[in-house]
């Protein structure tokens, strides 16, 4: 069966669609199309191992006034898809509290539901619960845009040309 | 090195053909690479001129039909050139870029061809017969026409682009038509003297610059059309995605302990190396964070860093990154 590459759902697609990204998108740029759909600015914060529970990369903490996004301290290119990760999250309009009806969230339904703070977390572990899928998913698909799929952004003179 | 022009443009052509079959690439450039083909066919280097010739009449209409393709090549290339690289609106409907103007062009090389007094087939046909007012004027025509449609297309291609393949692509093909431009007045030159009686040194000279100057322009030409082919061709191998996932594999073999999820001769070989190669290289860092940031072996890290830079090598620091915002 091989490496199973993670093909994008149309609700990535869908997503990625209504960021209006430009052509060859770098992180500044989707870090900013994230804070528009957000509606409030995000801050990033590389934690120590102990800040997260076993087998968590990262999180967002949702408050009043900003999103925190903690990723787990790794190599840049891993720390940037668990950033991604938490983005998918945001993207998807996905929340902390139990009530939202995804069990994902009950890691942290605890402290969740506290002073309107609401938390997302990636875990390691797969398969992963619908939300988490949805959000990796995502992630996999930003991924693509910023990463792997640079070679198949085309303009119209190098499609002539041949590219 | 007319050879070498063939040779390569039938490459070229080759592959441009493949891609338009089969990856449904852009057809701008495959009629001005087939036909230039057959034109640097007729040059006589692959199969004898006198044997070519001899099937059309034996009197040189293989001149005629040779350079009649190499100037609809030309002009197919500048075709091709103006779509992709032109930024005036208005060039689109210049009526120079129109079919009816590539047929007004060749009229005017045909017709002072047939008027000529014609000669059995000969391999020195314009030193031979330049002397005849027919000749030199179809010639002189030919010469010009090509020398004024490259220098339309040495004026578009050279200039900052965008794209690092497209700018590459069009310096090469630009310089090359800056070359064939300076065979085509050294032509004019040489034919002029001879047709008003000089025969001299300077004569001599300008006849033997011609063949370098002309040729090496189209094999610049033919070289500048295959690069982005063969850059496609490059990225679809993606070799070295497939090297780095290769590596990661031996040195990474926990991997191994997630199944059928990464089976190594399907990585390696598989479609999509690039998005493969990234999904390696996160897995392999979520094991690391499921063992608490285990330690790997200073090889494996140095691979897997390289592997990194292989996907990253556009990017700046993370925490630069994260600190900046760019408009949408």
């Amino acid at each position: 069966m091989g490496n199973q590459l993670l093909e994008p759902t149309e609700l990535s697609l869908r997503t990625i669609e209504s960021l209006q990204l430009p052509a060859s998108p770098t992180l500044p740029h989707l870090i900013s199309a994230v804070e528009r759909a957000y509606g409030k600015p995000l801050e990033f914060d590389e934690v120590a191992d102990e800040v997260l529970a076993d087998g968590v990369t990262g999180r967002w903490v949702d408050m009043p006034a900003r999103g925190l996004i903690q990723y787990r301290r790794g190599h840049a290119f891993w720390c940037r898809h668990v950033i991604l990760h938490e983005f998918g999250h945001i993207l998807l309009g996905h929340k902390g509290e139990p009530a939202d009806g995804l069990e994902s969230a009950g890691f942290f339904s605890g402290v969740g539901k506290r002073r309107g703070i609401s938390w997302m977390c990636r875990p390691t572990a797969i398969p992963l619960e619908e939300a988490e899928q949805a959000a990796e998913n995502l992630a996999y698909a930003l991924a693509q845009r910023l990463v792997t799929g640079q070679d198949t952004c085309v303009s119209n003179a190098e499609r002539i040309f041949g590219l | 090195m007319i050879q070498a022009a063939f040779w390569l443009l039938t490459v070229v052509f080759v592959a441009r053909l493949y891609l338009v079959a089969r990856h449904n690439a852009s057809t701008a450039f495959l009629g001005a690479t087939g036909v230039g083909v057959v034109g640097l066919f007729c040059t006589g280097q692959i199969v004898p001129e006198s044997t070519l010739d001899a099937l059309i009449g034996g009197t040189n209409w293989l001149h005629l039909v040779r350079n009649l393709l190499v100037t609809a090549a030309v002009w197919l290339v500048r075709e091709g050139v103006f779509s992709a690289l032109s930024t005036e609106p208005e060039t689109k409907q210049r009526v120079t870029r129109r079919p009816l103007f590539l047929a007004a062009l060749l009229l005017a090389i045909v017709i002072p061809f047939t008027l000529q007094s014609f000669v059995p087939t000969t391999d020195a046909f314009i030193p031979e017969t330049v002397h005849q007012p027919a000749v030199y004027v179809y010639a002189t025509v030919y010469m010009a026409v090509l020398g004024g449609l490259g220098l339309s297309v040495l004026r578009v291609s050279i200039g900052p682009r965008d794209s690092r393949t497209v700018r590459a692509s069009a310096t090469v093909v630009g310089i090359g038509m800056g070359l064939m431009v300076l065979g085509c007045i050294d032509e004019i030159i040489y034919m002029s003297l001879r047709f008003a009686g000089f025969s001299s040194s300077l004569t001599d000279m300008a006849y033997l610059l011609f063949t370098p100057f002309f040729y090496s322009g189209i094999l610049l030409t033919s070289l500048g059309l295959g690069i982005p082919p063969m850059v496609r061709l490059w990225r679809r191998l993606a070799l070295v995605d497939r090297f780095w996932i290769l590596v990661l594999h031996c040195k990474f073999p926990a991997l191994k302990a997630q199944g059928e999820r990464f089976a190594f001769a399907v990585d390696v070989l598989g479609p999509r190396p690039a998005e493969r190669l990234y999904t390696l290289v996160i897995a392999i860092g979520d094991l690391r964070a499921a063992g608490q940031q285990a330690k790997y072996s200073p090889a494996a890290e140095r691979a897997l860093v390289l592997a990194q830079r292989r996907l990253t090598n556009t990017f700046e620091p993370l925490g630069l990154e994260l600190r900046k915002r760019a408009e949408i």
